[in-house]
């Protein structure tokens, strides 16, 4: 079993994009959310085509809640480093009619057991709206990172 | 009602299916559970269900309170077994 302590990642300001001009798609905001974690050698670029197909194949489940979408793919699809970067958009990304969401934060799982338990750690960081809305009206990358710092109020 | 099951995809709880099993949950009025380690929660929220961080080979329990629990648990096991999740 995974644990948060297990995690090695730490968030930088290296890995938070504010933008923000309007995009076209959601397609664009994926590569556009992506850039940080292939620059930094996280993710082959492949891996941008495969979270892409996933929403196009199985639809928008990757909005996991108002305003936030957690793009993936499986780790064998050109995952190289455990990571996720956080992607604020100024205009929102529309994903379906009802879907629309203004923060995107990609990861990038290793194996199974480490994107399951990336997966914990964030969904246990973005699961206060009211903070979430805050942030995303702040638009502060250090804000943001503080966020990622706060320990949560969930046991192991 | 509730039953228990080993989630035997290498994948765990993942987004996808947990996405499903909360939205199959929600199409019903019942109080719906999914109990992890000694702990319930609703199984209404995605987010709840994926700070669990379910993995392969882990238990889960589902509780559906009446009325119609037995079908409502079937459809929920329905979901689980199209994602291979049991």
């Amino acid at each position: 079993m995974v644990v948060e302590k297990d995690l090695t990642f730490k968030l930088t300001e290296d890995f938070i994009q504010i933008i923000k001009e309007p995009i076209s798609s959601y397609e664009e905001a994926i590569k556009i959310a992506s850039k940080p974690l292939i620059d930094k050698k996280y993710i082959k670029p492949f891996y941008v085509n495969s979270m892409i197909n996933a929403v196009k194949d199985n639809g928008p489940y990757i909005v996991v809640a108002t305003d936030i979408a957690l793009p993936h793919a499986r780790p064998i699809n050109g995952s190289e480093k455990l990571g996720f970067s956080v992607t604020i958009f100024d205009h929102p990304v529309i994903f379906s009619e009802e879907k629309s969401v203004h923060l995107l934060i990609v990861l990038s799982g290793l194996d199974p057991m480490t994107h399951i338990a990336l997966l914990k750690y964030i969904a246990l960081r973005i699961d206060f709206p009211n903070k979430m809305e805050q942030l995303i009206k702040k638009k502060s990358k250090k804000e943001i990172l503080k966020l990622f710092k706060d320990p949560v109020l969930m046991e192991e | 009602m509730k039953r228990e099951y080993v989630i035997v995809s290498t994948l765990g709880l993942h987004a996808r299916p947990a996405s499903m099993l909360v939205k199959e949950a929600n199409r019903y009025e019942n109080e719906i559970l999914i109990g992890f380690k000694g702990q319930s929660f609703t199984l209404k929220s995605i987010m709840i269900v994926l700070s669990l961080g379910v993995s392969e080979g882990e238990k889960i329990t589902l509780e559906v309170f009446e009325p119609n629990a037995e079908l409502i648990l079937e459809s929920l096991e329905n979901v689980m077994r199209e994602f291979d999740l049991i």
